[in-house]
């Protein structure tokens, strides 16, 4: 079988994102003024399932693309360095990325004009952002934010029936590496750490284990627990999570995408987005004990939920109803939940509940009865409350006005809310929120989409639009499939 | 020269056991790029006669099975698999079509293929501008021939807008006898939209007609954005019940 042959997605990915950020670094200098970069990525369909991810490139002079700037045309430069192949490499990359919504094929008018972007496939009605460029500082920094909203095509292998073919070899995928062996006296060691994630000492000594014997796991975590964090340690980092990070997920590997696992305190998984593509594999692995070190769980797909081996999560959502079960029973340290509050019983479930939260997030309708949260024990320490509209909403700046002021019935002056609709990828944009102040603005929880219908937005509102935004984690230069994060 | 695998004889009667019932099908590809048992559930709770099963869905282990507890008549089109996202491969050089789907589209018109496709005896869907059967005059010829049609009035209404499709070709397809499919969804005229049903879309009076006389009806507009509510009603307006209970 030829090299050609074989499709390694995580390199693709990191391939193709380095080729971004070397494009990144071509454009946004000194010189052209400019100094941030969205990648954004969309599908294209047709009748014929004929399928193509195509790339968007924005730009702007601030380091938060909301205005946007005519690109410079520099076509050949943007060829030659981004290679980005929308037949190709960029399907296996980048369709999981893609929100469902597709753009379509035009038919081949006979006023075709080749040089008309527009005119190849038509526009899509969503892009999904996968990269940020920023120029800070005189370097470019890449911050992935691409999220995987059809994570069940975020899996080595998950591509591998796009084709049936009669007359041509199908390619081969390159599969996640094996599970990472434990010898000696690591697998006491590891139980130790499942047991008590919060304790430092034994995944120390674990790291020092693996350091002796040449795993790699071990020079992650000298590097996590090293305190430096120059551009040649993350880099190195990097390196090491792409090549060997799927083989530290135990069998959780078979439910978390390519790009969405984050690992913290040693190569021990911290923050993951989670699809489960079916109840069989739920009852399977939900309890698995890897979920132990698990701080932080975003549930993607119809199936999933709580387990006891997930008890020491602190952030985890969406749940719908049934799923919030689990949490009236045992002991949780759940700070930040986010709730599927599509009917009213939800609500009184939500209620009901006692956990130490800070943040509560609700999917649901300015309709939501949300009086019975009134009663919640939780309440009174609870710091922000939001309220995220379906994507369907048609009447955008009413709706989130409408929003706040369903929220602010409930909750006290102090609180922090938040009123948002839902992309159609699930992910969050653009919210108006009242601070702790009493003051309304316009924030950017997370730039999912394009951010340039935010003045528009803030305008209709009349709020001030608040556009700065950091990542919230300490994500790597170039989503590799994985992520690391250092302590 | 590999062997055809999947022989090709046009499936004799095949509109026959359709014709004791009025059947609107809603297209798999209404949720394209979903796993075909998700879609297929989001699909059935809407009560349609039936699904095509279309290209362009991840295929899942079960399928087939829901696919048969479901109880829906089902067709195939084009380069739909069971185990694949699409068969890519739909017709050969020398004009073989190589799956024994329902219907299929013609090849491009680039294509090697395009020269001798007429010859497989296939139910063809009409099609727009790049595809074979992409004009009125290629229609014509179809037509000539007594090929069995899939018409896709939407492609109708990308060729009218392209002004590749006269009024006289409109009329003799509208009145043809070998129409054994008949699509519908919007469009602007430009691009193969697959846009929500308006009471105005293009060619939707002659499909209620169509269907009323025994031709299964496929929507195939694209439901993604579409709340559940709002899907029902493209299902009404594909069974032309708005129409009917306006008018009594």
């Amino acid at each position: 079988m030829s090299e050609f042959m074989k499709i390694d997605v995580r390199q693709l990915r990191a391939r193709l994102l380095a080729n971004f950020g070397r494009y990144a670094a071509h454009v946004l200098t000194e010189k052209s003024g400019l100094k941030s970069m969205l990648l954004c990525c969309s599908q294209y369909y047709a009748d014929e399932a004929a399928d193509a991810v195509h790339d968007t490139l924005t730009v702007s002079r601030q380091l938060l693309p909301i205005k946007e700037v005519k690109s410079p045309t520099d076509s050949d430069a943007r060829w030659k360095l981004m290679q980005w192949d929308s037949n190709g490499d960029a399907v296996f990359a980048f369709s999981a990325h893609c929100s469902e919504e597709g753009a379509s094929a035009y038919a081949e008018p006979l006023d075709f004009d080749e040089t008309d972007m527009d005119s190849w496939e038509g526009a899509s009605p969503s892009e999904s952002p996968l990269a940020l460029a920023q120029l800070i500082d005189g370097e470019v920094r890449v911050t992935w934010i691409g999220f995987p909203h059809r994570p069940w095509l975020d899996f080595a292998r998950a591509l591998s029936n796009r084709d049936e073919s009669f007359e041509e070899t199908p390619p081969q995928f390159v599969d996640d590496p094996a599970p990472a062996a434990l010898v000696g006296d690591e697998p006491r060691l590891h139980a130790q750490v499942l047991e008590d994630p919060s304790s430092q000492a034994a995944r120390q000594v674990l790291c020092d284990l693996w350091a002796q014997r040449g795993d790699p796991r071990g020079e992650f975590g000298a590097l996590c627990f090293s305190g430096k964090r120059d551009p040649k340690v993350l880099a190195q980092v990097a390196r090491l999570v792409l090549e060997h990070g799927r083989s530290w997920m135990g069998p959780l590997v078979k439910v978390i995408p390519l790009s969405g696992a984050l690992f913290g305190e040693g190569p021990f998984l911290e923050k993951a987005v989670v699809h489960f593509p079916d109840a069989k594999t739920f009852k399977a692995l939900g309890d698995d004990p890897h979920w132990a070190t698990v701080k932080s769980i975003t549930f993607v797909g119809e199936h999933g939920g709580l387990a006891p081996a997930m008890q020491h999560v602190l952030e985890v959502g969406p749940l719908n109803g049934s799923q919030l079960a689990p949490l009236k029973k045992g002991s949780w340290h759940v700070r930040r939940l986010e709730v599927v509050a599509d009917k009213p019983p939800v609500i009184k479930e939500l209620a009901a509940l006692t956990l130490p939260l800070e943040r509560l997030s609700l999917r649901g309708s300015v309709e939501l009865p949300l009086k019975p949260l009134l009663k919640a024990k939780w309440l009174p320490q609870l710091r922000e409350l939001e309220l995220w509209l379906p994507s369907t909403t048609l009447d955008v700046a009413s709706g989130l006005a409408a929003a706040l002021v369903a929220l602010e019935e409930l909750a006290p002056e102090e609180m922090v809310l938040r009123a948002g609709t839902l992309s159609p990828g699930g992910r969050t944009g653009w919210a108006l929120q009242r601070n702790a102040e009493g003051k309304r603005s316009l924030v950017l929880v997370h730039p999912d989409e394009r951010l340039a219908n935010g003045p528009a937005l803030a305008k209709a509102l009349k709020v001030k639009l608040d556009d700065r935004w950091e990542p919230t984690d300490d994500w790597l230069h170039f989503g590799l499939g994985s992520h690391a994060k250092l302590t | 020269m590999p062997q055809d695998p999947h022989p090709n004889p046009l499936p004799k009667g095949e509109g026959d056991k359709y014709r004791a019932r009025l059947m609107v099908f809603l297209a798999l590809s209404c949720l394209q790029g979903r796993p075909m048992d998700s879609a297929l559930a989001s699909l059935a709770e809407l009560k349609p006669d039936g699904v095509q099963l279309t290209p362009g869905n991840m295929p899942t282990p079960d399928f087939q099975r829901a696919l048969r507890k479901s109880k829906l008549a089902t067709r195939t089109h084009h380069g739909f698999s069971f185990t694949a996202f699409r068969t890519r491969d739909v017709w050969a050089d020398d004009g073989r079509c190589l799956t024994t789907s329902d219907s299929v589209h013609p090849p491009a018109s680039t294509s090697p293929a395009a020269a001798r496709y007429l010859s497989a005896q296939r139910v063809l869907e009409t099609m727009y501008p790049s595809y074979a059967l992409g004009t009125g005059d290629e229609l014509e010829q179809a037509m000539k021939l007594e090929i069995p049609l899939a018409v896709d009035v939407s492609h109708l209404f990308i060729q009218k807008s392209q002004g590749v499709l006269g009024p006289a070709t409109l009329r003799r397809l509208f009145d043809y006898e070998h129409v054994h499919e008949v699509h519908v969804s919007a469009n602007d005229g430009r691009r193969d939209l697959h846009a929500p049903l308006t009471t105005n879309t293009f060619g939707l009076d002659w499909a209620h007609e169509r269907e009323r006389a025994g031709v299964p009806l496929v929507l195939e507009c694209y439901f993604h954005r579409l709340t559940v509510d709002q899907r029902s009603h493209q299902l009404a307006l594909a069974r032309g019940e708005s129409l009917r209970r306006r008018t009594r």
